[in-house]
C-alpha cells in the first residue's frame, strides 16, 4: 500500500490524480463561493438536474446554495477574463438527486473550456473525460452522442405532426420500437428509431452514419472527432448511443455520459453548451463534464498494516512517547493505546518495554 | 449471464413463458422449492414485487426486468424502456359511481395507488383534487364515500361493475415493459440485444 493510499480516501485520490491530469493540460483550479443569487438558477432551471433550491435571504436579497457549477463560472468568470478559458473545479454542490425527496451534499468535480471554436479542442475535453474514468476505474465506457443530428431529426418529425415531448421521452428510454410506431403513424421516414436502437464502438459506427445522414454536418464533426480518438489509441470502449440527449436549450453539439462497471447509474457528463453563454450575452463556444464523485464506489481499504503499541500503568509517559519515536523512525503507522480498538487490526502488537529494550 | 427481475403474480408466470420461449429456459423454476433466485449459466432469475421491479434494475442488482407501464410512469425510474411486452394490456381509468357528477365547486376527492399519475392528470386538466393515497381495494373508496373518484387499474372492468362503478375517464393504457440499467446496458449490450431480438420475435408470434 503507498503513502498516497494510506492518507487519502479513494475519492481524495481520484480528485488527487484528476487535479494532476487538468493541470498538466494548462487548467487553472478554480475556487467559489458556495452560494449564488437565487436568480442565476431561477432563470436556468432546465439547466439544472433538479429545479429545487435550498435558499436564504441576505439583507433582503434572495440567496440559494449552489445546485451547479457551470452557471457559476459562466456567470463569474467568462464575461471578465481573456478567452480561452480552461479551468477545473473540486466542489460541493447541494441538490435533491433523481428519485429522493431530500437535499443532499454532492462531491463534483469537473473541467470548462470556453472561447475555443475548434476541434482540438472538443477532442481535449473528450480525451480528457475518457482520462477521468481511466483514472477512476479502467473498466469504463464513454458515450458519445450529438445534438445537432438529434435536434434535426427531431425538428423532422415535428413537421410530420410528431408530438415533441413524446418523442423525446422515447428517445431517453432508448424506447426505438415505439419511436418507430409512432414515427410510421405519422408517415414520417426517419432513421431516429435505427440511430436509438443501435449501440456500438464509436469507429464501427461513423460509416454507417455517413450513410444513413450523408448531407449532416454533425456526423462530419463526430467523425473528425472518432478519426483522432482513434489515431491516438484512446477510442477503446468508446460508443455512439443517441438515446443520450441533454436539455436542448443549453446544449449544441457532442454530448458524453461515462460509465464504470458496477455503479448502476453515470458517473460523468457533459458536452458542448454554446447556448448557455449565449443566453448570458456570449457569443462562444463552450464545452466541459463533471464527475460525481459520490456515485462512485470504492472497495473497502481499511489499512492492516498499522502497528499497536500498547501501554500499561507501569510504563511512564516518556517511556511510550520514547517508543513511538523509535517505532514511527522506521517509517510504520503506530497507534499507541492500553487497549486494542475492537474494530481495528492490527500486523503487529508490541508492548512498551519490548520496543525500549 | 444476464440478471432479470420479474414481477410476482399472473403476469409474470406469462413473461416467464415468453422469456423460456425466447431461449431463456430455466428448469430449476419449475421445480417446487423457497428458492428465491433461480439461475442457469446463460440467465439468472428472480420475483419481486411487481412494483420493486423498477428498484432492482434501476439500482443495477437486476440487469434487465419487466415491470407495467403503469409503474413507470408513476415512478419514472432512470432506466430504458427498451420493448412494449405486448401483455398484460390493461387500463389506468378514473372510476365512480355510475350517479356521479363533478360539480367543480369543491376539490375532487380521488383515491388511487397512482398518486403522481392522478396528480398530473388533474393537473393537466387544471382541476384542484384532494388526494387520497391507498394501498389496495381502491374500489371501496367511492363505496363508503372515502372518495368521489379513484384512479385505478381496469383490465375486464368485472370488479368496478360488481361494485356499482363505472369508469369515467381513460387516463392511460397499459402494458407490460422490458425494463434494462442504463449502465448494465452499456456493459452487457451484446447479451442485451440478443435478448431484446429474441423477446421482439416471440411478441410477434
Amino acid at each position: 500500500m503507498n503513502d498516497n493510499a494510506y492518507m487519502m480516501t479513494p475519492a481524495e485520490q481520484t480528485v488527487s490524480k484528476c487535479a494532476r491530469l487538468y493541470t498538466s493540460y494548462g487548467y487553472h483550479r478554480f475556487l467559489m463561493n458556495k452560494f449564488e443569487d437565487y436568480s442565476l438558477y431561477a432563470d436556468n432551471k432546465s439547466f439544472l438536474v433538479d429545479d429545487r433550491l435550498l435558499t436564504f435571504t441576505d439583507g433582503g436579497k434572495l440567496k440559494a446554495l449552489k445546485p451547479d457549477i457551470t452557471l457559476s463560472i459562466v456567470k463569474n468568470l467568462a464575461k471578465d477574463q481573456h478567452l480561452p478559458l480552461k479551468v477545473f473545479y473540486n466542489e460541493t454542490v447541494y441538490r435533491v438527486k433523481k428519485g429522493d425527496r431530500e437535499f443532499s451534499e454532492l462531491h463534483q468535480m469537473g473541467l470548462e473550456l470556453i472561447g475555443d471554436n475548434s476541434l482540438y479542442a472538443v477532442t481535449e475535453v473528450v480525451s480528457l473525460a475518457k482520462a477521468t474514468l481511466d483514472a477512476v476505474n479502467e473498466q469504463n465506457i464513454l458515450d458519445i452522442s450529438h445534438m445537432g443530428i438529434l435536434s434535426a431529426l427531431i425538428d423532422d418529425a415535428c413537421k410530420c405532426g410528431v408530438n415533441r415531448e413524446e418523442l423525446t421521452a422515447m428517445i431517453l428510454q432508448k424506447n426505438a420500437d415505439s419511436i418507430a410506431t409512432l414515427l410510421a403513424q405519422s408517415g414520417c421516414t426517419s432513421p431516429l428509431a435505427t440511430l436509438v436502437a443501435s449501440y456500438s464502438p464509436i469507429s464501427e459506427m461513423i460509416p454507417v452514419l455517413k450513410t444513413l445522414l450523408p448531407q449532416s454536418r454533425a456526423v462530419c464533426e463526430l467523425a473528425q472527432v472518432a478519426e483522432v480518438l482513434q489515431n491516438l489509441g484512446l477510442d477503446q470502449n468508446v460508443y455512439l448511443d443517441f438515446s443520450l440527449m441533454h436539455d436542448i436549450g443549453y446544449y449544441n453539439g457532442i454530448i458524453f455520459k461515462g460509465y464504470l462497471k458496477g455503479v448502476p447509474v453515470a458517473v460523468l457528463s457533459g458536452g458542448r453548451y454554446d447556448p448557455l453563454l449565449d443566453r448570458f450575452g456570449l457569443s462562444a463556444a463552450a464545452i466541459g463534464f463533471a464527475l460525481y464523485l459520490d456515485y462512485i464506489r470504492y472497495n473497502s481499504v481499511l489499512p492492516e498494516n498499522d502497528v499497536l503499541l500498547l501501554y500499561s500503568e507501569q510504563d511512564s509517559a516518556l517511556d511510550v512517547a520514547l517508543a513511538m519515536r523509535k517505532l514511527t523512525a522506521q517509517g510504520k503507522p503506530v497507534m499507541a493505546a492500553a487497549q486494542a480498538p475492537a474494530n481495528r487490526s492490527f500486523s503487529q502488537i508490541l508492548k512498551v518495554q519490548e520496543v525500549l529494550s | 449471464m444476464i440478471r432479470i427481475a420479474l414481477p410476482k403474480g399472473r403476469l409474470g408466470d406469462k413473461v416467464l413463458a415468453m422469456f423460456e420461449n425466447a431461449g431463456y429456459a430455466c428448469p430449476e423454476i419449475h421445480t417446487p422449492s423457497r428458492k428465491l433466485v433461480f439461475s442457469t449459466d446463460k440467465v439468472s432469475y428472480f420475483f419481486v414485487k411487481p412494483s420493486d421491479v423498477p428498484i432492482y434494475v434501476e439500482r443495477g442488482v437486476a440487469d434487465v426486468g419487466v415491470a407495467g407501464s403503469d409503474i413507470l410512469v408513476e415512478h419514472e425510474p432512470d432506466v430504458y424502456s427498451l420493448l412494449d411486452l405486448g401483455i398484460g394490456r390493461c387500463r389506468l381509468c378514473v372510476a365512480a359511481k355510475e350517479e356521479f357528477k363533478d360539480d367543480f365547486v369543491s376539490p375532487l376527492r380521488v383515491a388511487t395507488k397512482f398518486k403522481n399519475t392522478a396528480a398530473k392528470y388533474y393537473a393537466s386538466c387544471g382541476r384542484t383534487i384532494d388526494i387520497i393515497k391507498l394501498n389496495g381495494s381502491i374500489e371501496l373508496a367511492p363505496i363508503l364515500g372515502l372518495s368521489d373518484v379513484i384512479v385505478d387499474i381496469v383490465e375486464t372492468g368485472t370488479t368496478l361493475k360488481e361494485n356499482g362503478l363505472v369508469v369515467k375517464q381513460e387516463i392511460l393504457p397499459i402494458s407490460a415493459r422490458l425494463i434494462a440499467n442504463k449502465s448494465a446496458y452499456k456493459f452487457n449490450s451484446t447479451e442485451i440485444s440478443e435478448l431484446l431480438q429474441k423477446l421482439q420475435a416471440q411478441r410477434e408470434v
